[in-house]
């Protein structure tokens, strides 16, 4: 859920105020995951003092989550330690990415630039084993809290306290990314930002640096994807590159539009409730799976996308700008005014 | 200092073998206001697209304060003092008047770090909304500066580029057809708008077709008719100039 809401923070940031249309989302949020999967696993064996080995092995996997569960040191510097990289190399690989962005005039072709680029993340890491272990991806990745379990503190070595921990850790991480998206756009830089989407050639003529801005948000953007990469890796346990498809960035897509272009608290709601969706039709599939013997449970499982869809359609007829309105950079600025810029 | 804000030197540019702009050579005097007058499709627009970087030329030079500034890209010409109005109007039509105004200055917090510590930038945006509340002011525009740009009049968007101008101060201002279009009695007002950013010490390059206002007010006027310069010199020379009559066919002189 927050990690969702890091996610469509990032593409608002950067679609919604910039203009930069990121269909490879997914590329940015794939790449904070296999670098910290890739990380964790080496750094792991490397602190704990083990010998190293291939990161694919059932052997290593079932070592890794013994290291996890007992060694608190080692777990927690890898976790901070392959953090770090996956943000530097998101805002890297941002940065990379802007410079197509900068000699593509049309924006939309920055999106195609984008998308096969996710394609071609993909289909690397799934097809040479030497980078991410192939199609099984790297699993074994435990929650960074999992040695709570083997310590004697009351309440906190229960099986259940360790993921609502890590959870709270996401929960934080995803209202620091939302203060940061709207200290961000609240400000001189969010002005710019807005004033380079709806019109680059005159910007550049009020002396705005395009190439630099576009830049800028690209970094920030990816740099964000990744870091909810980093944080979902160690939440479900594995990177695996089914997780990071292209249907994936689309899913973020609908949930910025859900929520309203240009409005970061419209992004928390557009994930709240294609997470929603997402979860009902879970349950829904388990239920009928339970109760209703011989039904095919991917029925209700697989009307998530229709449901995504239909929302999308209903959305896209009666408020095509999102449920909530694009809100107005608001600076300090209108306070020098009377009525201090109060909305009539 | 020369007394030339803007010089250029033989430029051409040329559309799939149309020369829409033919060697010219013209030089803009520091504190004037010069105006540039032609029919449609003389190339006038083209220049100025060329001064202000918008479009590359494919030979000569232009030099702003007698530095070459040839091939600079438009935001960097901006930091050289050159402003440009557009034809039809390029504000920022999803923003509100004052974001306009305000987006003509440079702030700290146009760098994403400083934006995140509001102290970096906070009290350069008091001082600019200040200065452009006064500037709004005196374009009568303080009424509608929360407005949309795009929820305002054709003339108070005539308005409104001027206001700009003045908010960015710069060293050249060039100003594209900045009376056309609106209504006859909006064209005093603007006019007088025009008169006070010439009071700031400012020098206006304007392209016009309401000549009779545009020659109270200039100082020097080029003339130019397919691509080329034809003719230049004070306003009442260029009345009685017979090769412009020509070229404008007499229609707005008489």
């Amino acid at each position: 859920m927050g990690i969702y809401i890091i996610l469509t923070l990032s593409l608002n940031l950067e679609y919604g105020y910039g203009g930069q249309p990121n269909f490879g989302q997914a590329l940015f949020y794939g790449m904070g995951a296999f670098m910290t999967a890739i990380l964790t696993s080496n750094l792991l064996f490397v602190f704990a003092h083990y010998p190293s080995a291939n990161i694919c092995t059932i052997t290593s996997l079932v070592q890794r989550e013994s290291i996890a569960a007992s060694n608190p040191v080692a777990t927690l510097l890898a976790w901070v330690i392959s953090g770090l990289v996956s943000v530097l190399v998101g805002a890297l690989i941002g940065f990379a990415a802007s410079y197509p962005a900068l000699r593509v005039r049309e924006e939309w072709y920055l999106a195609m630039v984008l998308l096969v680029a996710a394609q071609i993340f993909t289909i690397i890491f799934s097809y040479d084993a030497s980078l991410g272990c192939g199609f099984d991806g790297i699993a074994g990745i435990s929650n960074p809290f999992a040695w709570l379990t083997s310590t004697s503190i009351p309440i906190l070595n229960s099986s259940y306290a360790f993921p609502s921990i890590y959870a709270g850790v996401i929960a934080l991480f995803a209202y620091l990314c939302y203060t940061l998206t709207e200290r961000l756009t609240s400000s001189p830089f969010g002005r710019l930002l807005k004033a380079v989407r709806d019109d680059w050639l005159a910007a550049s003529t009020l002396g705005k640096n395009v190439n630099a801005i576009r830049a800028q948000v690209m970094v920030i953007g990816s740099a964000m994807a990744s870091l909810a990469g980093w944080l979902y890796v160690y939440y479900i346990g594995v990177a695996n590159t089914a997780d990071y498809t292209s249907s994936f960035t689309f899913s973020i897509w609908v949930m910025m539009i859900l929520g309203g272009y240009a409005n970061n608290r419209g992004a928390i709601i557009g994930a709240l409730v294609l997470t929603l969706i997402n979860e009902l039709t879970l349950v829904g599939s388990t239920l009928i799976q339970a109760y209703i013997p011989g039904f095919n449970p991917s029925v209700v499982n697989y009307s998530k996308y229709l449901l995504e869809s239909l929302l999308l359609l209903i959305l896209l007829i009666y408020r095509p700008k999102g449920l909530l309105k694009e809100s107005r950079i608001r600076t300090p600025a209108y306070t020098v005014f009377k009525d201090g810029g109060e909305e009539q | 200092m020369s007394e030339w804000v803007l010089e250029t030197q033989s430029i051409s540019k040329s559309y799939g073998g149309v020369k829409a702009v033919d060697q010219v050579t013209l030089r803009v005097k520091k504190g004037s206001v010069t105006a540039l007058i032609g029919p449609n499709g003389s190339g006038k627009s083209t220049l100025f697209n060329i001064i202000s970087g918008v479009d590359k030329p494919d030979s000569g030079r232009i030099l702003i304060s007698e530095k070459d500034v040839t091939g600079y890209p438009p935001h960097k010409l901006f930091q050289m003092g050159v402003y440009r109005t557009f034809q039809n109007p390029r504000l920022f039509f999803g923003m509100s008047v004052l974001e306009n105004t305000l987006l003509t200055v440079k702030s700290p917090g146009d760098n994403p770090l400083a934006a995140l510590l509001a102290s970096k930038w906070l009290k350069h945006e008091l001082n600019i909304a200040e200065q452009a509340k006064e500037i709004l002011e005196m374009f009568s525009l303080s009424e509608v500066y929360k407005n949309g740009a795009s929820e305002i009049s054709g003339g108070q968007i005539k308005l409104l580029q001027l206001a700009m101008v003045l908010m960015a101060n710069p060293r050249l201002a060039l100003l594209d057809e900045p009376i056309a279009g609106v209504s006859p009695h909006l064209v005093p007002i603007i006019f007088n708008a025009l008169l006070r950013i010439r009071e700031q010490g400012k020098t206006l390059f304007i392209i016009e077709h309401r000549l009779h206002e545009l020659f109270e007010v200039a100082d020097w006027v080029y003339v130019m008719g397919r691509g080329k310069l034809i003719a230049s010199g004070k306003p009442s020379d260029i009345v009685s100039n017979d090769m412009v009559k020509e070229e404008y066919l007499g229609s707005s002189m008489v």
